[in-house]
């Protein structure tokens, strides 16, 4: 009994003997300080490591950094070499070869061949995890040499080069993969337990090596020592989980951390004075309104596409944009970002009451009516959905049209969408990868795509839109600039469906230490790490 | 007593199997489907990719055998897999948890502690300017938002003075120490690392103040009602007229007993503080297990919102337990009763 009761006090006492004989505070963080990695703060939306299960922003910016593409994607959106050094594609764009680099080699040094770009894309199409639209097609890959893999589709894809240069196509050491139980067969949706083994590890040829993953609080990179291309710029990168912006810039200014791409305009323009730089780069990000003509409530019925091009006119794309972003926004015509292929030159809306209510009375609705619209109640890219969808109720009171705002979780929305159960929503978008068909095939009126299920089109008079469909299909068959006209009539199709209506492509915030340098944002990639030096 | 506490173990198995029913009953009640939360929007189309997910999932079964398959793996320790981390529950809990611990208890012993004295010296001081400050302070603590006051100490004492570090549990670029219990301060003790210690306790400071102060103002105003009271007795104008020192009556003979409501509060606080860290979490990047709640509930993942669920049943369980066995080593006469 007198054992036990002074058992705790002899090490309170040895606890507190510790503190007292303890060297000053921070001494070893001095120490270390010569090593200074990179930190870059966000709210990180990590599901999974695996590069064929994982799909997220962050997301990007890891794989991007890890797994190394056959191809890359310049910030100039033209095509390069990475473990491929040269590629070409047949007539009918259904059979891509890749002459992969000899001198190519995952980060344990055993050399990237053609079985593990062929066991990388066979696992990517059979997973049927989010990122298998990436391979959606694929038919076979031959592996006639271990420096050649031969890609074929079951239907023409102009853009397959611009899939495979999607982070989540990146390269994977089947090998290695296999022994984390990794499958790559047809069985791979309920066989595969490879989950754990991609936290442990990173196990592509990217410039950068995983060397730590806690979920929920930091991933820490550091620089791969067997990358045969450029290495990276910086020895060690800490993404660091801080979900608040505040937070995140508070951070920044005590110099905790160095980069944060995920700060709002009106957090950053409280930035007065002090070291940090704040930049503005252009985004491929956007946020939109959709209209859905088959769903229920109080707008059924009365969605017609004259209708549809009248709350078009209604809406203040530019005073949107002024009050949720401050204005650092691109306007934009059709749902696919500015820069995509085809895409440029597409005149982008302006507001015109008077012409959206001549368009109502024609159809008899001078009086107006109401839609129930949802949207996340979340803030994405620095947009406040709630102010975005108040201010979009504002501008449709002045043609008569009110506006029920329901405000969803974001599970509760997206079911609700797919499902077409509301009248309409506010929505946004980020690119899987640099092609304009990632875009049709989600906002097309075409069979199959989501957007065209959730409308109900396809069952009303109305129908889809067979010419969007067709131009589709020839743009996928078509190359070089007839591909790219083609995509550019087939955006015009879907801006004249008038069933997603693009707001504004918001600008991203990037607020960084003084001395980071080359902090460059890609369509693919988000964040370069790689770039990153001091 | 040691029946007492018997009984109250043995209902707790019945109690847990409420909760986990009531749990599941609630996250399967909700409009969205859970696919909607593990597949993009593009894919919740596609039927290959659904019917992969729903088979990887288990939600091709009907919800009374996933109900049986869920009771029977937590009846082996098993909460499942994460749809948002990809990893198991369990394994997700046990790493936040430490942190949300280390951060409650630190909140209770400042809440706890600087009640009781702030109580004290109002009631010791009645009417006077030091009763009328440790009022004003206990009602601020308990009137401002802690998303607030997280915010204003955060800008005050990190980013304008300097004083003590900003959000997140260690310094960015400071390496951990290695993993024992999960509570950073006493695992850099352990390994003997000095300054990951003093960085992981100055990282402490400031949420655990924030999420005590609301704590403080509740345990002062409690303390300070009843002390008020038991300075108002009889025993303690014999005690004063015995020529007992003043220090003496207010903690040996009005503290001791004003302590009793105080204690069942103070239970109570527990787990009180672990909801109010949800926000402190959220405002400090704490990577505990408030945040792993929300985030779960945010994006529908069941096995997260059930295994936060059932945890958090037996930690409040165990504090209500703990609570009414302390009450009885408080309370002599309970103790008889017992």
């Amino acid at each position: 009994m007198t054992r036990s009761s002074q058992g705790p006090r002899r090490h309170c006492a040895a606890l507190a003997a510790a503190l007292l004989l303890a060297p000053l505070p921070f001494l070893g963080n001095a120490a270390r300080a010569e090593e200074k990695p990179i930190v870059v703060v966000r709210d990180m939306d990590f599901g999974s490591l695996d590069p064929h299960r994982g799909y997220c922003d962050t997301c990007q910016i890891y794989f991007n950094a890890t797994y190394d593409t056959l191809i890359g994607l310049s910030q100039q959106t033209t095509f390069y070499p990475k473990i491929a050094t040269s590629w070409e594609g047949n007539g009918d764009n259904t059979r891509f070869t890749f002459h992969l680099d000899p001198k190519a080699v995952f980060s344990d040094g055993s050399p990237i061949e053609s079985k593990d770009v062929k066991w990388t894309f066979e696992r990517l199409h059979n997973l049927k995890g989010d990122p298998s639209l990436i391979m959606d097609g694929l038919k076979t890959v031959e592996t006639p040499d271990p420096h050649t893999a031969i890609v074929v589709l079951d239907a023409p894809n102009s853009e397959f080069l611009a899939d495979v240069t999607a982070s989540f196509a990146g390269i994977i050491n089947s090998t290695a993969a296999m022994k984390g139980g990794a499958v790559s067969g047809v069985d791979a949706p309920t066989k595969d337990t490879a989950e754990a083994a991609f936290q442990a590890h990173s196990m592509g040829g990217g410039p950068f090596i995983l060397e730590s993953f806690k979920p929920n609080d930091s991933l820490a990179l550091v620089r791969n020592p067997h990358y045969w291309r450029t290495p990276a710029g910086t020895e060690k990168v800490i993404l660091r989980q801080v979900k608040d912006a505040v937070s995140q810039l508070q951070l920044l200014q005590t110099g905790e951390a160095d980069i944060s791409t995920q700060i709002d305009p009106d957090t950053a323009a409280t930035i007065h004075g002090g070291s940090l730089v704040v930049e503005t780069a252009p985004s491929y990000n956007f946020v939109y309104i959709q209209f859905l003509p088959g769903g229920p409530g109080p707008s059924a019925g009365k969605f017609s596409k004259d209708v549809r091009t009248a709350l078009g006119y209604a809406l203040d794309y530019k005073g949107t944009a002024d009050v949720t972003v401050a204005g650092k926004a691109r306007l934009l015509a059709s749902p696919v970002p500015l820069g995509f292929p085809g895409i440029d030159g597409i005149e982008v809306p302006h507001q015109d009451i008077a012409l959206a209510k001549q368009i109502l009375a024609k159809d008899g609705l001078a009086d107006g009516f109401a839609i129930d619209m949802s949207y996340p109640t979340q803030n994405v890219y620095g947009v406040d959905f709630a102010t975005l969808a108040q201010k979009a109720q504002q501008d449709l009171a002045k043609v008569n049209v009110k506006l029920n705002l329901v405000p969803e979780t974001f599970a509760v929305w997206q079911q609700q969408n797919a499902d077409g159960k509301i009248g309409g929503t506010f929505g946004y978008w980020a690119p899987d990868y640099f092609g304009t068909s990632d875009y049709i095939k989600y906002f097309g009126l075409v069979p199959g795509t989501f957007v065209a299920n959730a409308s109900g089109l396809a069952k009303l008079p109305e129908g889809l839109n067979k010419k969007e469909e067709d131009l589709f299909n020839k743009a996928l068959a078509a190359s070089g600039e007839d591909a790219t006209k083609l995509f550019h009539d087939a955006a015009v199709e879907m801006v004249n469906d008038k069933i997603s209506i693009p707001f504004f492509s918001p600008d991203l915030v990037i607020v960084h230490g003084p001395d980071v340098k080359d902090i460059h944002y890609n369509v693919i990639a988000n964040l370069i790490l790689p770039d990153l030096h001091r | 007593m040691w029946r007492l506490v018997l009984r109250r173990l043995a209902t707790m198995p019945l109690l847990l199997l409420g909760v986990v029913t009531i749990a599941f009953l609630l996250s399967h009640l909700t409009q969205a489907n859970p696919l909607s939360a593990i597949l993009s929007a593009r894919q919740l189309d596609n039927p290959e990719v659904v019917a992969a997910a729903k088979a990887r999932w288990g939600l091709d079964k009907p919800p009374v055998v996933q109900y049986g398959v869920y009771v029977a793996h937590v009846l082996q320790g098993d909460l499942g897999v994460s749809f948002r981390s990809n990893r198991p529950v369990l394994r997700d809990i046990a790493d936040r948890l430490p942190a949300t611990l280390e951060l409650v208890i630190a909140a209770m012993i400042i809440g706890t502690v600087g009640g009781i004295g702030l109580g004290v010296i109002a009631a010791a001081t009645r009417d006077r300017l030091p009763d009328h400050l440790a009022r004003a302070f206990s009602l601020t603590g308990s009137s401002i938002p802690v998303f607030w006051s997280g915010l204003l100490l955060l800008y005050v004492f990190s980013v304008l003075l300097g004083w003590l570090p900003g959000p997140g549990r260690l310094s960015s670029r400071a390496v951990p120490p290695p993993w024992v219990t999960g509570f950073l301060t006493v695992d850099a003790v352990l390994a003997g690392r000095w300054d990951s210690f003093w960085d992981a306790l100055s990282h402490l400071v400031l949420p655990s103040v924030a999420l005590a102060w609301s704590t403080t103002g509740i345990v002062s105003r409690l303390v300070r009602g009843s002390m008020l009271e038991v300075l108002g007795q009889d025993y303690i104008l014999m005690a004063r007229a015995k020529g007992a020192s003043e220090t003496r009556v207010l903690v040996n003979h009005a503290l001791r007993n004003a302590l009793l409501p105080t204690l069942t509060v103070t239970g109570f606080t527990f787990a009180y503080l672990i909801t109010g860290a949800v926000l402190v979490e959220t405002i400090f990047a704490w990577p505990g297990i408030g945040s792993y709640a929300v985030d779960s509930v945010r994006v529908l993942d069941y096995p997260g919102i059930m295994g936060v669920t059932i945890v958090g049943g037996v930690g409040f369980l165990l504090a209500t337990l703990v609570t009414d066995i302390s009450y009885i080593f408080a309370d002599p006469k309970l103790r008889q009763h017992s």
